[in-house]
Formats: structure tokens, sequence, C-alpha cells
């Protein structure tokens, strides 16, 4: 049987899994009406207390919404902080965090970093099977956005082909991330260091000028400056990695004449090129790591908040269709003499059971397709917060999962609402009637 | 003749002392140290981590291995918008005189859809293609969340 299972396809097993969900509370609705038709009845007691109706169906949708939301957004912040690495193969740096180093080169997080000399890269950028090994040379800003000294082959990987213009040709040149601050045929002075503490004045004479954009990566780097890291180096009064006099920017580096780069991003010529590298280079004067590696073990971590979250969502659920179905129980009583009269008329005890189960089950459904398209709203709207916040593009649509929270909660619910149902038909008819 | 009989011997003597302990494999300056898998479910994919040694002076590939039977493939971990993958790779070359950790979301090898449960504390032996050599190692089985072999760190 688990042989089978796991020889579907995985949209069937979503598919199948939701409908196992959703089953135990439909076969009840079909035993509960079976035969019957209370659904004109139903339409009367939605229409007579249409204000307490909504008040209920928004108090379930608003509970729905919430945990649906939260859990398209977490995952959403997952897959879009999967994607910002996708492109980062192979990262070298100086022995220390990689959690550190990872948020520096790829979310660009400003850190301080020990630098990789320029024999060190040097070996890395000539070992066999290397594509390319681009420095990423951090630490300058321009209005918030953080300028990266690097190479052109780095521009293209990163990107692919230019939304506009071209890339940088020489070391005062600057290539804008799609949604830099700055503008193709622009120019800009980078200030030392980042944030409110940023030196403006630092690199003041020196200016770059934007010659291309990049399209958008939905990483951090969209609201980068990259710039060729011989003109980070000659803005601080180093070196620039050439023999003095050669106009020449990108690889190869005169080791002597390379001040060096916080980090490498290695791309290799063929996949397993990348795990033969990162043996090679992981050493005790070199740690070489993949940032979907450490990225895809800080997930794991938050699998169990995440676990917790689910939960918390459904029980916020049941405890609010729980008090919306006490408040039925206060409004059966309520209703007490007309259900007696129907009784009394000669309508079966079934029939009134199914009439306010059914009841019950309209404002359940209701509210809960309402969670969804309110869950979804949610999502959206705190994707674009959390977008602009973090420089990740986070796109939180609605999936499986949110569909099986949303079909366990409606059995499970739809099963609590028999109790009222049953609580109205065990009232004295006698007692009904004469109040 | 004695000379034959020497060289007979230690021909046959090989296999023993290509496995002098519970947690190595070795033979020719080869050595596969710490083999160990998490707890893995029949059907599922058992993934076996280990470290290879190459203290030959020749490059090595590591190719893959068995068990029971069946095929190891070594495979490469990615992790992307789409999720965790296993890509299967045809070799990975160690230098001469390097190591190779086959270490979790990072290399392994795998076992497609495991015939029976594998459980903490059962034994179990796989083979590591290695150079050209079948490394014949113990696997320890740790717990499901396991994230490394018990004696880790230890230099046997």
């Amino acid at each position: 049987m688990l042989d089978l299972w796991a020889s579907l396809p995985p949209e069937l097993q979503d598919v199948l899994f939701a409908l196992a969900l959703i089953a135990p509370g439909l076969l009840a609705g079909a035993m509960v009406l079976r035969g019957l038709r209370p659904l004109p009845l139903v339409g009367a007691m939605l229409r007579r207390f249409v204000w307490v109706n909504a008040l209920f169906v928004a108090l379930i949708a608003v509970s729905v919404g919430l945990g649906v939301g939260l859990l398209a957004q977490e995952r959403g912040l997952r897959q879009g902080s999967a994607r910002a690495a996708e492109k980062f193969d192979l990262i070298v740096a100086a022995p220390g965090s990689e959690v550190t180093v990872m948020l520096a080169a790829v979310y660009l997080q400003p850190s301080d970093m020990a630098l990789i000399n320029g024999a060190q890269y040097a070996e890395i950028a000539g070992a066999e099977g290397v594509a390319f090994a681009a420095p990423i040379a951090f630490g300058d800003s321009f209005q918030g956005a953080p300028v990266v000294g690097t190479t052109v082959d780095f521009v293209s990987h990163l990107a692919g082909p230019l939304a506009e213009g071209r890339v940088f040709a020489t070391a005062e040149e600057a290539v804008a991330g799609a949604y830099a601050p700055v503008d193709v045929g622009g120019s800009f002075t980078p200030a030392h260091g980042h944030g409110p503490a940023a030196e403006h004045d630092a690199h003041e004479g020196f200016a770059y000028a934007v010659t291309g954009r990049m399209a958008p990566t939905g990483s951090p780097w969209d609201r980068a400056l990259l710039v060729p890291v011989e003109g980070v180096w000659a803005v601080h009064g180093l070196a620039n990695g050439h023999a003095p006099g050669d106009p020449r920017i990108g690889p190869p580096f005169v080791p002597e004449m390379m001040p060096g780069t916080p980090a490498v991003l290695v791309h290799a010529t063929e996949l397993w090129g990348n795990y033969a590298l990162k043996s090679r280079f992981t050493r005790g004067d070199l740690m070489a790591f993949f940032p979907g590696t450490v990225l895809a073990q800080l997930h794991g971590l938050m699998r169990d908040v995440r676990s917790a979250m689910s939960l918390m969502a459904v029980l916020t659920q049941v405890l609010v269709t729980l008090s919306v179905l006490i408040g039925l129980m206060i409004m059966v009583r309520l209703i007490a003499r007309s259900l007696a009269l129907l009784r009394a008329i000669g309508a079966p005890l079934r029939f009134v059971f199914a009439v306010v189960w059914a009841y019950s089950a309209a404002l359940i459904l209701s509210g809960a397709g309402l969670g969804l398209a309110l869950g979804w709203v949610a999502a959206r709207g705190i994707s674009a917060i959390v977008t602009a916040r973090i420089d990740v593009l986070v796109t939180a649509n609605l999936g499986w999962p949110e569909a099986h929270l949303v079909a366990g909660f409606i059995s499970l619910t739809l099963f609590m609402a028999l109790l009222p149902a049953w609580l109205a038909v065990r009232r004295p008819l006698l007692t009904d009637l004469r109040t | 003749m004695r000379a034959c009989l020497l060289s007979l011997l230690l021909i046959t003597a090989a296999p023993a002392f290509a496995q002098t302990h519970d947690h190595v494999a070795e033979a020719e300056g080869l050595r596969v140290v710490h083999v160990w898998t998490p707890a893995t479910a029949k059907g599922s994919d058992a993934l076996f981590y280990m470290e290879v040694e190459n203290t030959s002076a020749a490059e090595a590939m590591l190719t893959g291995g068995e068990a029971e039977g069946a095929e190891l493939e070594l495979v490469g971990f990615s992790y992307g918008a789409a999720g965790e993958a296993w890509t299967v790779l045809p070799g990975l070359p160690i230098p001469a005189g390097a190591e190779v950790d086959l270490e979790p979301k990072v290399l392994a090898l795998r076992w497609s859809s495991v015939p029976m449960d594998l459980v903490p504390g059962a034994e179990l032996e796989i083979e590591v293609e290695v150079g050209g050599q079948h490394l014949h190692a113990h696997v320890e089985i740790g717990a499901a969340g396991d994230t490394g072999h018990s004696h880790a760190g230890h230099n046997h």
C-alpha cells in the first residue's frame, strides 16, 4: 500500500490527501441530509438572522484567513530566499561562519570579514574545473544601496543579458541592479560603509558612471550597484590587482597586486566540479560552502516552527468555530419554539436535526470559503511588505498545504456541528411549544 | 617456493587486512571511514555518508557502490525555489593525498527504494567503489534525524 502511494505523482497525492481530509465531513453531511430537503428552511433562517450570521461567518473567515495567510507567507519567504541563492553555486571565503558569509555575499547584509589574498584567489581561479571565480567585494554604499565590486562574468551569471545598456568596461563604470537608485547614464559617488554611519565624503572626487541595468533577479542584488572590483580597490587607495599602468579590468589578477576580497563565487564547468572544488577548498586557510546547503539547514531547523504554526492555525480556527457553535446553541434556544412547531406539525426529528446541522454547515462553509479568499489577500499584502523590507522577492500563493488545512478544518467542524443539532432535537417539545 | 607461498598468503589475507576496524575500510591507499545513514523506511531512498581518503599517489575516482546487490548512486545536493533535489553525478575525482566528505545536504551515495526498513542498530554492509577498488564498509544506522556519525571527529 505504501509502495503504491509512493509511486503516485505528488499532485495526485495532494488531491487524494485533500479528499481524504474533507471526506468524513462530507460523508457526515450526506448521511444527515439523505432523503431530506431542509435547504429552503435553512435559507429562511440565514435571511432572518442575517447580521448575526454575517458576524459568525466573519469570525470563521478571519481565523481561517489568518492561518492560510501565515502558512502561504512562510512558504513564500522560504522559496524566495532559496531562489535568491540559486545562482550562488559555491562560495569560498576565509574561515569563519558560513551563515555570516552567506548573509553578506548572497543577501548583501554588511559584515566584517577576513579577506582572501591574491595568492589564494589565484589558486582558486586557476583550479581545474573552474569556469570562473568572481570576487565579491562589498563595504561601500550609495543611498542605502550596496556597492559591490566584482567581474563581468558575475554580472552575466547573476542576471543574464542586461535589460538596458552595456556592462562596465572600465574601473569607473557600473551596472545598476534592476531597482537600484541610479539610472543608466547617471553617476554616483559611493559612501564608505553602510547605514547612518556611512562616510559620504570618504570617496569625494570619485564617481562611477552607470552604463547598464540588470534584469530583475528577485534578490537583494536588484538594489545593488555592481562595479569592477578594481574600482573598489582603487577608491580605497589600494593596488588595483594589475601591474601599474595596466588599465584592464577583470581576471587574471597579479597576486601580489591584489588587495584581497571577502568572498569569491566559484562556478564550475561541470556540475560535479562544484563538489570536487568544495572538498579542495575546505581546509585550514579557506572555507568553501554551498549557500543552498546552509539555507536548507536553516529552513530545516525552522520545520518545527512551521509545524507549530500549522497546529496553532488549526487550533485557532477550531476555537473560533467552537465559540460560533456555542453561539448557535444559544440561537437554537431562541428558535426553539419554531423548531417545536415544526415537530408538532409532523416533521420527523431527523428533519429538525438536518435543519440545524445544515444551518451550521452553511455558516462554516461560507466562512471557510471567505477565509481562503481573505488568506490569499493577506498573503499578497504581507508579501509586498516583506519584499520591500528585505529585498527578496516573496510571492505567496495559495497551495496544497493551505487546501489541506481548510479541508481538515471543514471536516472537523462539520462533525462538531452535529452537537447543536443533537441538542436541538433533545429539547422538550411541550415546554418549547408553551414558551 | 617460500616467496611464492608468502605472496599467496598475502593475497588471500588481503580482504582481512582491508577492514581493520569497524569504522574503517581500506585498500591500496584508499580509506572509507565512518559510513553511516539515518534510519530509513522501506521503499524510501537511503543516503549513505562517509569520509573517503586517498593516501595513494594517484587520483582516485569515486563512482558509487553496491548494497545487497543494488546499485548505490553518487548524488549531489542542490536547493532552490523548487525545494531540495539530489542529482546523480558521474563520479568525483579525489586527488592524491586528498579527502572527500560525503555529508548531509552536500554529497551522498543513494540507495533508491530500500527493500527493508533500515533501523538504528541493525547491521548493514555496503561496497564503495573508489579508484577501481571495491571497499566493503560497515554502515552505522543512526536515528532518523541524525546529522553525523557517532564517531565523527575520531581519527581512526
